[in-house]
C-alpha cells in the first residue's frame, strides 16, 4: 500500500506500514543502500564487538573499570581511532582521527609525546577542559570535558589510568613506542632567530597580551606556555588553526575563553604565525600546509 | 617600514613598527581616540573597529596584518554636531552612562546593520555579545539599534 506524503515541497508515494509513525519513515527511509537493512548485518560481522557482560565495579579493579568507560560509554575511538569508508573503527585503536575538521590526537603516545601528559595532568584535562601543562579542550572535545565534569571523580581517574596505560604497554591495545619527538625548549625562553620570523610581529601584537611567557594571563591558572600546549605539538595543523581562526568561545561558567581571529589574519598570516609558534617556540618541524589549511577551515566553519 | 592601510576613507603610509597593535596607531599617531583601551585581551569590545566590514578588536590586530585593507573607526559613523543614524538612536535612548564602551558598541552595531540592514532582535543580540557594558545599559544599546535596524523599538 502507498501513502503518497509531501515532504518538504516534494512529493512522496511511501511504501512503509500505514500503521508506523512519521517518525520512524522520515528518519528510516534512507537512500539506497542505507535503506537494505541485512547489509547492517554484513556491518555488524565487520564491526560490532559484543558488550562487557559484566560492568566492572569501580573499586575492584580501576583499570578494568577504566577500560569499559573509555572502550563502551565514552566510545572514545570513534574520534581517536579515526573511521574508515564504512563507518568502522579504525584498528589498532587510538591511533587518531579527524572529526569536524579537528584533530583527535593519537592516545598512543600521551606519556611520549614532546610534552608528556601525566595521569593527574589527564584527570584535570577531562574534569575541567583544562590541563595548565597542555592548554584546553577544544572544537567537539570540549563537550565531552563538560559532561565529564559531572562524571564522579573515581570513574574519570579510571579512565585515565586506562589511557595512560594504553602507551605503557600494560593495556590489550599496546603498541610500539611513539618515534622520539623533539625535545620542547624548557622554558618558555624564545630563541633568538625566532624574532627575525614574519609571524614574529604578529604574535607581538595579537598573542603577546596573553600567551608570551611574562604576559600576567599566564599566571592566572598556571596557563600551559604555547611551545607545549597540544594544539602546537600535534602532528597536523587543524586545531591550532582551528583555535586561531575561530578562538574558544566564552561559555557560562566556563574558565577558557580566546578570542577569534578570522577577520585579523588573513590565511597566509595565519601560516606565519603558525610558522613562529611551531618552529620558532616549540622547536618543531614546520606544519608544511597550514594556509591551505586555514583557508580550507575558514570555509568549512561559516562565521 | 611602511604599512599602507586605509582608514575611514583615506589612504594612510603608516611608519609605525608592524608588530604594533592598530589601537596604538589610531589613538597615538592619528589621534583617533574613539577606540578605546579596555581589556588588551579581546575580552571586552571597547577597542572595537570594522575592517573590511567585519568588526575586530583593534587591541589585537597586528598593523602587519592591515597592508592594504580598510578600517572604519567609530569616528566615521557621525560628529558631536552631526551624529550619524545610529548615533543619534544611542543618544535619544540615553544608551551611555559611563561611555566607555560605546565606540566599540557602535563600530559592532554599525557593521551588522551594514551587512544586514534589518536584523532580529536575536541576530543583534548574538552579533553584540563579544562587547561588554559594565554599567549595565545593553537593554538601551540593544533598543538604540533595534530602532535603526526598523524593528519595534
Amino acid at each position: 500500500m502507498t501513502t503518497s506524503v509531501t515532504i518538504n515541497g516534494k512529493p512522496h508515494a511511501l511504501q512503509a506500514d500505514p500503521a508506523t509513525p512519521l517518525l520512524y519513515v522520515l528518519r528510516n527511509e534512507l537512500v539506497f543502500p542505507l535503506n537494505f537493512r541485512p547489509l547492517l548485518a554484513f556491518w555488524n560481522m565487520l564491526y560490532l564487538r559484543p558488550g562487557d557482560a559484566a560492568i566492572p565495579a569501580q573499586q575492584a579493579n580501576p583499570l578494568e573499570r577504566g577500560r569499559y568507560l573509555v572502550d563502551t560509554l565514552g566510545h572514545c575511538a570513534s574520534c581517536h581511532s579515526g573511521m574508515n569508508l564504512l563507518g568502522g573503527e579504525r584498528h589498532p585503536p587510538f591511533q587518531g582521527g579527524n572529526i569536524d575538521g579537528w584533530d583527535a590526537p593519537a592516545l598512543t603516545r600521551l606519556a611520549g609525546s614532546a610534552a608528556p601528559w601525566t595521569q593527574a595532568d589527564l584527570v584535570a584535562y577531562l574534569r575541567g577542559g583544562l590541563s595548565p601543562a597542555h592548554g584546553a579542550a577544544k572544537g567537539p572535545m570540549r563537550p565531552v570535558t563538560e559532561r565529564l565534569a559531572e562524571v564522579p571523580r573515581a570513574d574519570v581517574e579510571a579512565m585515565a589510568a586506562y589511557l595512560m596505560s594504553i602507551h605503557s604497554g600494560t593495556a590489550e591495545h599496546a603498541t610500539a613506542p611513539a618515534p622520539a619527538a623533539a625535545a620542547v625548549p624548557a622554558k618558555d625562553a624564545v630563541p633568538a632567530q625566532a624574532a627575525d620570523l614574519p609571524g614574529a610581529r604578529l604574535f607581538a601584537a595579537a598573542c603577546a597580551g596573553c600567551h608570551a611567557p611574562a604576559a600576567p594571563m599566564m599566571r592566572v591558572d598556571g596557563r600551559p606556555g604555547l611551545a607545549r600546549s597540544s594544539a602546537v605539538l600535534g602532528e597536523r595543523p587543524d586545531n591550532f588553526v582551528q583555535t586561531v581562526l575561530h578562538g574558544i568561545p566564552w561559555e557560562t561558567g566556563s574558565k577558557v575563553y580566546m578570542p577569534p581571529f578570522a577577520d585579523t589574519l588573513s590565511d597566509a598570516q595565519v601560516a606565519e604565525l603558525a610558522a613562529y609558534v611551531r618552529t620558532g617556540l616549540a622547536g618543531q618541524a614546520a606544519w608544511p600546509d597550514a594556509a591551505n589549511k586555514s583557508a580550507k577551515l575558514r570555509k568549512e566553519t561559516p562565521q | 617600514m611602511t604599512t599602507s592601510v586605509t582608514i575611514n576613507g583615506k589612504l594612510h603610509a603608516l611608519q609605525a613598527d608592524p608588530a604594533t597593535p592598530l589601537l596604538y596607531v589610531l589613538r597615538n599617531e592619528l589621534r583617533l581616540n574613539g577606540a578605546k583601551f579596555g581589556c588588551g585581551m579581546g575580552q571586552c569590545g571597547a577597542c572595537t573597529v570594522i575592517v573590511d566590514g567585519k568588526p575586530v578588536f583593534s587591541c589585537l590586530t597586528p598593523l602587519a596584518a592591515l597592508e592594504g585593507r580598510a578600517v572604519r573607526t567609530v569616528e566615521s559613523l557621525g560628529s558631536a554636531n552631526k551624529p550619524g543614524k545610529l548615533q543619534a538612536a544611542f543618544i535619544k535612548h540615553q544608551a551611555a552612562q559611563c561611555g566607555y564602551c560605546i565606540a566599540g558598541m557602535l563600530t559592532r552595531a554599525q557593521a551588522l546593520l551594514d551587512a544586514h540592514p534589518h536584523p532580529t532582535e536575536q541576530q543583534i543580540r548574538r552579533h553584540m555579545e563579544p562587547n561588554l557594558c559594565r554599567c549595565g545599559t545593553h537593554h538601551r544599546i540593544l533598543a538604540a539599534i533595534k530602532e535603526v535596524a526598523g524593528g519595534a523599538a
